[in-house]
């Protein structure tokens, strides 16, 4: 499991390079960041996956609240959380794997979500571990294209998920 | 040629009430400006910034130092700065003159110094279409500023330039831009003028330690038995220089501090250990190495002091006091953390710390002072570059100057041979090292502190990087005292040349002109020194000197090396007092 940072920002192009400048300007090793909206449509909610065995998740959190377009970093290290990965798969589908296709799709929960002359579109959606292998399953038939949504999460339960007190656990 | 003096205009103070006004937003910018106190801008105009240029002309309480390039802009006002503790504030146009400015930036970075740039850009419809003199300004500033911002439209202007004094100060200082595009310069429309104060950063501040941590930090001093202040310039920032000489007579612990640090302990103080780390005396060297706590307050565990981190002062636990939630445990780890302003942090400790039991790590000290002082040999044929700074503060001290020094041997020569006592009396870059920096700062400082004598020690590789600051001087006639140690080498390039690599020497030659009639060509004052008994005459005619700025030119031993010195990457136990000889603790 990383240990992920949560980063409200506010949503432009602008607010984007100054924490993708600052996360390569420190050397920042950080993992694949998704980008998710939020409730409010001003705000984007970036999740950092960090490795606390290559830097410290507060130095890397200490950094990005030097930002003005930063507003809130919550440290989710600890906090038991739901993760969703979606995926939308294109499979090459002749009409006589259509139901094998269907069969597959309904064992992962998936959806077939366009039907073309020679492709079809499925849409599933899970942990990165159950999309991983619902792609996997569809190779046999020929995967066309897939593009995924990367990590989606929220922090499990109600009213944990407050920001942290900035910086107040400082070094141990 | 018009002159001006520093006395021409008094800063008229007036009543800076809310108020609505309808004006182009040039004129709102300005409003902003007076009201956040700055009395002295240094720029270059151009096409982009010509509106503000404009209505500089209806704010004569605002002095504009016109600069003959614009990284002397910045660097004077990071030297105004750096001399006042208030934000220096420089004006360029888009493109080349904003793009030189971002040496200096950096340096501001790096050194924590607070200075608002306002760039002129073009005009927004032609933003972003490769127009006549645009550059990203934004893109290229962004990891050399806390923020930057760039104005879209009028009514984010006096904003923009309050948040950024607000930030410039706020926390661990730096350097801020205001990116003002042409067309909204122009654009009337009605503003409504605030006071400074209305504005306040929308930014969480770390919680001030509690009493737990703050015992913790006591308790580590009173168990410990090698303590040693580490103070750097987060407490010339904070105006913690007293604190830090309370705590350390209190608890009878020995201080040294890095080179930013200097003048935050007074060196003529008998718990002073003077600088540490590359070029530090051996006893502050050998002290933190051998200590079982270091209580670093403002300072940042750079490599210049630590050398080799992993073999660094390697029995030490850590107390941590800084501003910067990020400097903790960014290059050594701390055992107890502090953040927050140090003059706070230690007016809270103070009452609870115990003095430790230090009377042998005392008579250690003492030892290793007495085995290891800062030298040279003087003869009778060449000027040794010691000397010649040791004969600049000698006759100086009185004055209590404030002294701006560039990058490189003469440098570290001034950090050793200076007994700093006083904060924001030395101003040198530090973290970048920027050559070219010390001229054009003691302008800036001179401005800020017009009661003061400025003196200026430089090298004379880094004197003709920003030589052409001496023309802005001479038209203040600013009686600033600029000695360049002239050893006609890139001295400490070719020092490392000489240790390092063989003595292959590779472009370290300067083939100088005659400085002192470069000087006098610009209305300067100049004298050339080049026999050890001109020395002191020189520098006592210099000082004389008092309707415009002279340049003292003292040929030096080209060869002289700078010890003690610690290579880099390398360790304490690699220290070199001259060459192939190390100190044993
Ligand atoms: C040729 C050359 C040789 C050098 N050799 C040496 C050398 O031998 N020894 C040496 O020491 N340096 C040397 N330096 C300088 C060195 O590179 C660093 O610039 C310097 O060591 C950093 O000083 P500092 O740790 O005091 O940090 P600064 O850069 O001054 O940083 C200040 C710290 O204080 C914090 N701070 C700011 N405001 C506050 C506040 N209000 N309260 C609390 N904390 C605050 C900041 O967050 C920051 O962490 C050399 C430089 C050059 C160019
Ligand atoms: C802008 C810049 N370029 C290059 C360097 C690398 N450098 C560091 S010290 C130095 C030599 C400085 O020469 P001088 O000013 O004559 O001082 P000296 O060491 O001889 O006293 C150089 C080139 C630098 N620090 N800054
Ligand atoms: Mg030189």
């Amino acid at each position: 499991m990383p240990h992920w940072l949560a980063v409200t920002i506010e949503n432009s192009v602008e607010s984007l390079n100054r924490v993708f400048h600052l996360l390569r300007r420190r050397h920042l090793p950080v993992g694949a960041i998704s980008m998710c909206r939020t409730e409010d449509p001003q705000d984007l909610r970036l999740l950092i996956p960090v490795d606390p065995a290559q830097v410290d998740p507060q130095r890397v959190r200490a950094n990005l609240e030097k930002l003005l377009c930063v507003k809130a970093v919550e440290d989710w290290g600890e906090r038991p959380l739901v993760v969703r990965d979606m995926a939308l798969v294109k499979v090459r589908a002749p009409a006589e794997a259509w139901v094998e296709i269907a069969q597959l799709a309904e064992f992962y929960r998936a959806r077939i979500v366009d039907v073309g002359p020679e492709t079809l579109i499925v849409e599933v959606t899970g942990s990165a571990e159950k999309v991983d292998s619902c792609i996997a399953r569809l190779q046999r038939f020929g995967v066309v294209e897939v593009t995924r949504s990367g990590p989606m999460a929220m922090v499990r339960g109600h009213g944990e998920a407050a920001p942290v007190e900035p910086m107040a656990e400082a070094a141990a | 040629m018009e002159t001006a003096t520093m006395t021409q205009t008094q800063v008229t103070a007036r009543p800076l009430r809310r108020e609505r006004r309808r004006m182009k937003t040039a004129w709102a910018v300005m409003e902003a400006l007076v009201r956040e106190g700055v009395e002295v801008i240094f720029g270059v105009p151009g096409g982009a910034s010509l509106p503000l240029y404009d209505a500089l002309c209806d704010y004569p309480q605002i002095r504009h130092v016109l600069v003959r390039h614009e990284q002397c802009a910045i660097h004077m006002a990071e030297g105004y700065a750096r001399a006042t503790g208030k934000p220096g504030v420089c004006f360029t146009t888009s493109g080349p003159g904003a793009t030189n400015l971002v040496t200096g930036l950096t340096d501001a970075m790096m050194d924590s110094t607070p200075v608002v740039a306002i760039t002129g850009q073009v005009p927004t419809f032609f933003m972003g279409g490769d127009a006549f003199q645009e550059a990203d300004v934004i893109g290229l500033t962004m990891s050399v500023t806390k923020h930057n911002w760039l104005v879209r439209k009028p009514a984010q202007a006096p904003e923009a330039v309050h948040m950024a004094f607000r930030l410039a100060t706020d926390g661990r200082p730096g350097p801020t831009l205001v990116d003002l595009p042409r067309d909204v310069l122009l654009t009337e429309a009605d503003f409504v003028l605030e006071d400074p104060e209305a504005f306040s950063l929308p930014r969480p501040r770390p919680p001030f330690p509690d009493e737990r941590t703050l015992r913790q930090a006591a308790d580590l001093i009173a168990q410990s038995q090698r303590p040693i202040l580490y103070v750097g310039g987060g407490v010339i920032h904070s105006g913690a220089a007293p604190e830090i000489r309370a705590l350390a007579e209190k608890a009878r612990i020995p201080v040294t501090t890095t080179l930013m640090g200097l003048g935050a302990f007074p060196e003529d103080h008998p718990y002073a250990l003077k600088m540490l780390g590359m070029h530090g005396t051996v006893y502050a060297n050998f002290a933190i190495n051998f200590s079982d706590l270091i209580i670093a307050v403002g300072a940042r565990f750079d490599d210049r002091v630590t050398g080799k981190l992993s073999a660094f002062a390697p029995h030490a636990k850590v107390i941590h006091i800084d501003i910067d939630p990020a400097e903790i445990n960014k290059n050594r780890r701390a055992d107890v953390a502090l953040i927050g302003d140090a003059k706070q942090i230690l007016r809270a400790l103070l009452p609870l710390v115990r003095p430790p039991d230090t009377e042998a790590w005392w008579r250690q000290i003492e030892d290793w002072k007495a085995r290891y002082p800062l030298r040279y040999r003087q003869g009778d044929d060449v000027i040794k570059p010691q000397f010649a700074i040791q004969m600049i503060y000698e006759l100086t001290k009185d004055d209590r100057p404030i002294v701006t020094l560039d990058v490189g041997q003469h440098q570290m020569w001034a950090a050793q041979f200076f007994t700093w006592t006083e904060p924001r009396t030395c101003i040198t870059s530090g973290g970048l090292g920027t050559m070219g920096f010390s001229l054009p700062a003691a302008v800036g400082a001179q401005f800020g502190r017009p009661d003061r004598l400025v003196i200026n020690i430089n090298g004379d590789g880094s004197f003709q990087m920003t030589f052409q600051a001496l023309i802005t001087a001479v038209e203040w006639r600013l009686p600033i005292k600029v000695f360049v140690i002239n050893n006609q080498y890139l001295g400490m390039v070719r020092q490392w040349q000489e240790l390092f690599y063989n003595r292959r020497y590779s472009a370290v030659y300067l083939a100088n002109p005659d400085f002192a009639r470069m000087a006098e060509a610009v209305g300067a004052a100049g004298i050339r020194v080049e026999r050890p008994d001109q020395v002191e005459p020189a520098i006592r005619q210099a000082l004389t000197i008092t309707d415009r700025p002279v340049v003292v030119d003292i040929l030096v031993d080209p060869e002289e090396n700078c010890f003690p010195m610690i290579p880099s990457g390398m360790t304490v136990f690699d220290m070199m007092i001259a060459p192939g000889v190390k100190a044993v603790p």
